[in-house]
């Protein structure tokens, strides 16, 4: 299994438990595919409720960057949530390996795609991470797609396909951006 | 019509309302009065109750059935001046003790794994009570002197019917044991039993004439 | 059945999760809101277009429109257990602790209101992918709706807390509008009115109840300022273009609040805003 670190290892605003991240990252990056070799950083900043984040590095050490709130228990604040862990550190782990794989090799930089762009690729995660077993929360998915492609059957049909893709590439997502904003209603 | 000076008889031929009915003004007024008691103690206990269930269901129906109970209320407060109660609250008042009695039997149920309860002793028994209290005043008094009343009657009557009809179909979805049916049975006959020695919601006389009178009727 | 519940006693099903009030006053993380007023950027967007959690620009936009909504639901639930019990609690008389009959109809028609925001409620939580009770549940709203002198209760109620659901509806009909999202729209705006309903029927009742007797609406709207104050979140809610939820002039106004009012919200508001700045400043200093 890869080796995953966590920063803080002692929580101070909130209640979480840096074990049991580093346990929840391990056995997705085993099921996703990285290597015994692999080392993976989680550094997580504590102090505020919102849930940005961010990958530093794609390379070993694979680095990433979580606020506090993208791992929080929504029923009960400042506690660790087992199901937001998974499915916000499993994005991010399969964004990059996406990046590794050479089918992302014209996806622009993280801090360059446009919002639609980022949520058409996090649906294909979030499908990836239900097929492993995760509750992704589907109907949030679909609501937070079409925020940014509209409210249309064009932009669910869209969301169907690129939930149930399991080796997705650039090109499907570059492609179904511009298939909604093609009938996405005007404001 | 040829010639508008032609005379037409007053009533349609179609039209068969009658002068006679059963209720005087003071006795019409005497039941609007309790019927506006007793709705004014079901929409209370309903919306007390909403916090106590837990039931999401049964919670947002029994807040939407408090306000059609609440509104009868004010038909019928409104309807008392018009019988000559110039004073509503003089005459909202129980037909009796035992109705008293029966309404506090009826909201005593209180905890959270009581919802069974709390419907059975409104749906169950107090509903089906108005109805037919309801129904027998509508058809006995007179169509044509207290059609004000019999308007209101109707009006309450559509709510009742709808209202009994949603407050059974979620007792029988809450019905899944043996020991639940057995709870809603007892529950019911304790209060039904209450509701007789009543007499009804308006007491002796809600859905018909008392014995003695019936008797003066019939000598 | 008792007379005044208590909050502890509300009855859910197993999906709800309650968190106590204190429990959102010992969570010391910064809200974007404090951040910007620790770093003295407060009202800085004035005049440019106002981007908070809820612009749709924003990337967290659609999961905080779904946290609101669920905080708006169980407030619901709530609003419509306070209007309940009203109904419960209280004879019916001109007495002190009696309500008019007229005011008892009222409070059973809000029953009503509040139902079908339930029923609302329900079905937007399903149109954005929400669970039901996916998101803890304070009961501070029924908390206000306790006090035991029925007029402080519509006042705290129908003054404070349902004026904030007309500045928190105004924004989630904003945000369903440049979202695109016409279901969104459409229930906001429908609750909406009947929340301006509910506030004026507060307001006709504060001043026919306590015409003869300015004390009790000195206390009246002094427990309405404390609630509107305790319900700014830490400037959660407030008059400058970077709050998250601006207060919502001109529906207040048809709800019957004069400018003054409103005024005096704004800077509850700001009061709010900035004890926690202190409060958060303070800790850590000593951290």
């Amino acid at each position: 299994m890869a080796t995953v670190s966590v920063t803080p290892q002692q929580f101070t605003f909130v209640m979480y438990d840096a074990g049991r991240i580093a346990e929840i990252a391990s056995t997705l990056a085993d099921q996703l595919g990285f290597g015994a070799d692999e080392v993976i950083e989680i550094d997580i900043d504590e102090k505020t409720p919102l849930a940005r984040t961010r990958i530093d590095s794609l390379e070993s050490p694979v680095k990433l960057f979580v606020e506090g709130g993208a791992l929080e228990d929504s029923q009960t604040p400042r506690h660790l949530g087992e199901r937001a862990s998974a499915t916000s550190i499993g994005r991010l782990l399969l964004r990059v390996l996406d990046r590794r794989s050479g089918r992302f090799a014209d996806a622009p930089a993280e801090d360059q795609l446009t919002l639609p762009q980022v949520v058409a690729w996090d649906t294909t995660a979030m499908g990836r991470l239900s097929a492993l077993g995760y509750d992704a929360q589907e109907p949030r998915r679909r609501y937070a797609f079409r925020n940014r492609h509209g409210f249309t059957d064009t932009a669910d049909q869209v969301f169907d396909r690129l939930w149930a893709s399991d080796e997705p590439t650039w090109a499907d997502v570059a492609a179904a951006c511009e298939e909604t904003a093609r009938v996405i209603q005007p404001a | 019509m040829a010639d508008p000076k032609k005379p037409r008889a007053p009533f349609a031929p179609w039209d068969r309302r009658e002068l006679p009915g059963s209720f005087s003004v003071e006795e019409s007024a005497r039941r609007v009065g309790n019927y506006k008691w007793i709705e004014m103690k079901l929409f209370e206990a309903l919306g007390g109750w909403v916090a106590t269930v837990p039931e999401l269901d049964v919670k947002m129906r029994l807040g939407t059935h408090c306000y059609h109970h609440a509104w009868h209320a004010e038909l019928w407060h409104k309807r008392l001046p018009e019988l000559r109660e110039m004073n509503p609250d003089r005459l909202t008042q129980p037909a009796n003790d035992e109705l008293v009695a029966f309404v506090d039997a009826m909201t005593e149920p209180e905890a959270p794994e009581l919802t069974i309860e709390k419907l059975v002793g409104v749906y169950r028994v107090l509903i089906p009570h108005k109805i037919a209290a309801y129904t027998y005043h509508l058809n006995n008094t007179s169509t044509i002197t207290d059609a004000p009343t019999m308007r209101s009657l109707r009006f309450a009557l559509a709510d009742e019917y709808d209202d009994w009809r949603d407050g059974e179909m979620l007792i029988q979805s809450l019905l899944e044991t043996d020991d639940e049916v057995r709870r809603a049975a007892d529950h019911q006959a304790r209060l039904e039993t209450l509701m007789i020695r009543a007499g009804g919601i308006a007491g002796p006389g809600s859905i018909g004439p008392v014995e003695s009178r019936l008797q003066e009727a019939t000598a | 059945m008792k007379k005044l519940m208590r909050s502890d006693d509300l009855a859910r099903d197993g999906r709800f999760k309650r968190v106590e009030v204190q429990e959102r006053f010992l969570d010391r993380r910064m809200t974007p809101r404090m951040r910007e007023a620790v770093e003295g950027r407060v009202g800085q967007s004035e005049g440019k277009k106002r981007r908070t959690e809820f612009s749709p620009e924003h990337p967290d936009a659609p999961d905080r429109a779904r946290a609101l909504m669920h905080g708006i639901f169980v407030g619901e639930i709530q609003a419509l257990e306070g209007a309940g019990r009203t109904c419960w609690d209280f004879e019916t008389g001109a007495g002190q602790d009696d309500v008019p009959f007229a005011m008892k109809l009222d409070m059973a028609r809000q029953c009503w209101d509040e139902a079908r925001h339930c029923e609302i409620s329900v079905k937007l939580s399903d149109h954005m992918g929400t669970e039901i009770g996916e998101f803890a549940e304070s009961a501070f709203l029924f908390e206000a709706a306790c006090n035991p002198d029925p007029i402080l209760r519509l006042t705290g109620v129908n003054r404070a807390l349902e004026g904030l659901a007309i500045d928190v509806f105004n924004t989630m009909k904003e945000f369903g509008d440049t979202s695109g999202d016409p279901v969104l729209e459409f229930c906001e705006d429908w609750m909406l009115a009947d929340e301006v309903t509910h506030v004026k029927m507060g307001s006709d009742w504060l001043k026919r109840v306590t015409e003869n007797d300015p004390e009790r609406r000195q206390r009246a709207l002094e427990f309405q300022r404390v609630v509107d104050k305790l319900f700014s979140g830490g400037g959660f809610r407030g008059d400058d273009e970077s709050s998250p939820v601006k207060l919502a002039r001109r529906f207040r106004e048809l709800a019957g609040f004069d400018s003054g009012e409103i005024d005096e919200i704004a800077e509850l508001s700001k009061q709010a805003l900035e004890e926690a700045t202190a409060r958060f400043n303070a800790e850590a200093a000593s951290a």
